[in-house]
């Protein structure tokens, strides 16, 4: 087969470009670190790292609804801390108003306690969130749960947020578990704190004696409430490691998938150059050669 | 016995054979860089003794090359073409589709903050994130949209850049064929078959060189291009029945054929693959996509709540159709201006429930899309895939074909190629058989001049 001079140039230019090509691809690879950054370059690997990418999205928002959960849910716990710390003061309270020894002086001291209490109660039944809402009125969230004569004026509908793909998880606590509507033998908390208000002012000991049970029900149905809430944070909290920990997998992934390995990149690059050299190196050469 | 004038007549003829020989390889130099160039050999043949020794003459230059050769050549670099024009186009495409951001993670992004809100509900920042979220989803879809219309009217534009060149070079087959009528100059053969590889290129015409030396060009369905002297013209039309695009003619005096759908190779063959098969298939995917994920969520939204408590509104402007469903892809204008419209609450609830939230959220992983084959933010991510796969095959039809195109310039080199050394031996050979010759005539001469002298 007749090989002209022109023939040998245009092989020996071409043997250049190719390996000026791979040497820029590989460089591009390490300078960027993706090995993958259009479709065209790998599509099967770009349609899955961009699958990856997208479920760390919608982790990501997961993620933020249940740190924004645990957030209201924290808010939660320290109401009904505080509601079950004025309960068990207001008990101890109608424990030494109820005894015979207590003055008309010392039950009007009670008296006036037991109204700061129920107003701290109330206070705290009626936390409001960082964007404003009554975290306890169920869905009613721009009216107080309690009113002022400690009438429930929420709904017992309760929020929930999707924890993981197709799985909701309640976040918040109804102000109606406060109420005699929480199950059977529940009562009604601020009922409990107003009955013992009356029966002091009253002066009635007998009275006063008879809201102790009560009282005690009202702090173990603040307490049930509470725990419910820490179920509650506990799940979320086991919802949020396991996208904690999909997320790193798919970091992992995506970096498996479009990621450079630099090692592998920077070791291939050096191989290119090299023949970009000897094919440099050829062309000169035959151009040589090739001179008339 | 041949006379010493015989003998002169010898000598002057072969020395001209000679000096024909040394013009083929000077012409043959003097061409190593010409494109098309077919290198000449002179062709010398022994004259008729008469009657013991009757010399030598050239016949003629004899132009090297194959017409099989030539119409593989042809066939070859119109594979080339198609799949380098519409690989170029589709990887464009892809970068600009890129370029704004993959659809699918656009998709993702719009169900998260969906599912952030429904943490907070009554969160007036959330639900503007939210309604911007939505947005932004919607303007990447008329992104998509008008990037694949884009590249459909770049592709048009491209087919008349290439109708233009290629009736160039019909023009210049016409004129080759009338000068190769009236002479048997070899540049013209080389000039005709350089034009045809060119609108092989451009639009995959094939030619073959009749008997009668003539060439004759056809489209693949058969219309004529070039017969003879006569040479017909592409020319293109934008035609409202193919959405204003151009609609491609052969026109030959009163004659129109419509050959649009008769190119399957050169430049033109590429860039129709890509304006008529490969862009439509792909707004197709985003129309489907932007009318299904419209529908879906807005019947989700319709039925739940408000943080006013009405129910009934649309997130995003419900398209009536699937054609056109990306590029007018837009959230209600009522709620953009008002977020609170966001239906985050269940009917009848109050403001604080996130039921309607939820239900949207929910919509993310279910596979609605695409025939109900694949989620939402799969399918917007499929589009791009999918225009990755077809631009990653045409690139690798180009590799395969151009390495078949190198295979042959090789082939075409090693019969028509001027090598400068082989050119310097053959020259150096006719000089010194034209010195020889010289020589042979000046003894003849001596030889008649010393019989005059003895006269």
């Amino acid at each position: 087969m007749r090989i002209t001079e022109s023939r040998m140039i245009d092989l020996a230019g071409e043997a250049v470009n190719q390996g000026r090509a791979r040497v820029a691809r590989t460089g591009e690879q390490l300078s960027s670190g993706e090995r993958v950054s259009r479709p065209s370059q790998d599509p099967a690997a770009w349609a899955q790292a961009r699958r990856a990418e997208a479920a760390r999205t919608i982790g990501a928002g997961r993620s933020e609804a249940i740190a924004r959960a645990q957030e209201g849910l924290a808010l939660a716990d320290d109401a009904l801390a505080s509601i079950t710390e004025s309960l068990s003061r207001a008990r101890e309270l109608a424990t030494t108003a109820a005894t015979e020894s207590t003055t008309p002086d010392a039950l009007q001291a009670i008296l006036i306690e037991v109204r700061g209490l129920r107003g701290s109660a109330l206070a705290a039944a009626n936390t409001r969130s960082v964007d404003g809402e009554y975290i306890f009125s169920g869905s009613l969230t721009s009216t107080p749960a309690f009113a002022a004569d400690g009438t429930f004026q929420g709904d017992a509908t309760t929020r929930s947020v999707e924890a993981q793909a197709g799985l909701s998880q309640t976040v918040t606590i109804s102000g109606a578990s406060l109420t005699a509507s929480a199950g059977p033998g529940a009562v009604d908390v601020f009922g409990q704190l107003g009955a013992l208000e009356a029966a002091l002012v009253a002066g009635d000991r007998d009275a006063i004696a008879a809201t102790l049970d009560g009282l005690r029900a009202a702090g173990q149905q603040v307490s049930a409430a509470r725990a419910q809430g820490g179920a509650h944070s506990a799940e979320l909290t086991v919802a949020e490691d396991a996208q904690r920990t999909l997320d790193e997998s798919l970091v992992a992934l995506e970096s498996r998938l479009v990621g450079t390995d630099p090692i592998a990149a920077a070791t291939e690059l050096a191989q290119h150059s090299t023949a970009l050299s000897a094919a440099q190196t050829v062309a000169q050469r035959i151009i040589e050669l090739t001179r008339p | 016995m041949s006379s010493l004038f015989g003998l002169l007549h010898l000598g002057s003829s072969a020395l001209g054979a000679q000096n024909a020989g040394i013009a083929v390889a000077s012409n043959n130099v003097a061409n190593v860089g010409t494109e098309g160039y077919s290198r000449q050999r002179i062709d010398l043949q022994s004259n008729r003794a008469s009657p013991l020794v009757g010399g030598v003459r050239a016949v003629g230059a004899e132009r090297m090359s194959s017409d099989l050769l030539a119409g593989r050549i042809r066939s070859n670099n119109s594979s080339v073409s198609i799949a380098d024009a519409f690989a170029g186009a589709l990887l464009d495409l892809e970068a600009q589709m890129t370029a704004s951001g993959d659809l699918g993670g656009k998709v993702a992004g719009f169900f998260a903050s969906i599912g952030e809100v429904s943490a907070a509900p009554t969160d007036v920042n959330m639900r503007e994130a939210a309604v911007r979220a939505a947005r932004a989803l919607a303007a990447g879809m008329q992104e998509q949209a008008a990037a694949v219309a884009d590249a459909r009217a770049q592709a048009n534009v491209r087919i008349r850049e290439s109708l233009a060149e290629a009736n160039q070079h019909i023009r210049e087959i016409a004129a080759a064929n009338r000068a190769a009528a009236q002479s048997d100059d070899p540049t013209i053969q080389d000039r005709r078959d350089l034009a045809s590889q060119r609108l092989a290129e451009l639009v995959g015409a094939s030619a073959r060189v009749d008997p009668d030396g003539q060439m004759r060009v056809t489209l693949p369905d058969g219309a004529v291009l070039v017969d003879g002297t006569r040479a017909a013209q592409l020319q293109s039309t934008p035609d409202q029945a193919l959405g204003g695009m151009d609609r491609i003619e052969v026109v030959d005096g009163n004659l129109r054929r419509d050959v649009t759908s008769s190119f399957d190779g050169g430049r033109v063959g590429g860039e129709l693959r890509m304006r008529d098969e490969a862009a439509p298939a792909a707004l197709a995917q985003l129309d489907q996509l932007a009318f299904d994920l419209s529908t879906r969520v807005n019947e989700v939204h319709r039925q739940n709540a408000g943080a006013d408590g009405v129910t009934g509104r649309d997130l995003f402007v419900q398209p009536t159709q699937v054609a056109g469903a990306a590029a007018a892809m837009a959230v209600d204008p009522a709620l953009l201006a008002d977020s609170s419209r966001l239906a985050t609450a269940a009917p009848g609830a109050g403001p604080g429930d996130n039921g309607g939230a939820l239900a949207m959220v929910g919509l993310a992983d279910q596979p609605l899309a695409d025939g109900g084959r694949r989620t939402f933010s799969d399918a917007g991510i499929e589009i791009g895939a999918g225009i990755g796969r077809s631009a990653a095959e045409a690139a690798s039809d180009s590799e395969f074909f151009s390495a078949q195109a190198q295979h042959l310039a090789g082939l075409r080199d090693s019969m028509s190629g001027v090598s400068l050394q082989e050119e310097m031996s053959n020259l150096s050979q006719f000089q010194h058989a034209a010195e020889a010759q010289l020589q042979f005539i000046s003894t003849v001469d001596q030889l008649l001049g010393s019989i005059i002298e003895g006269l």
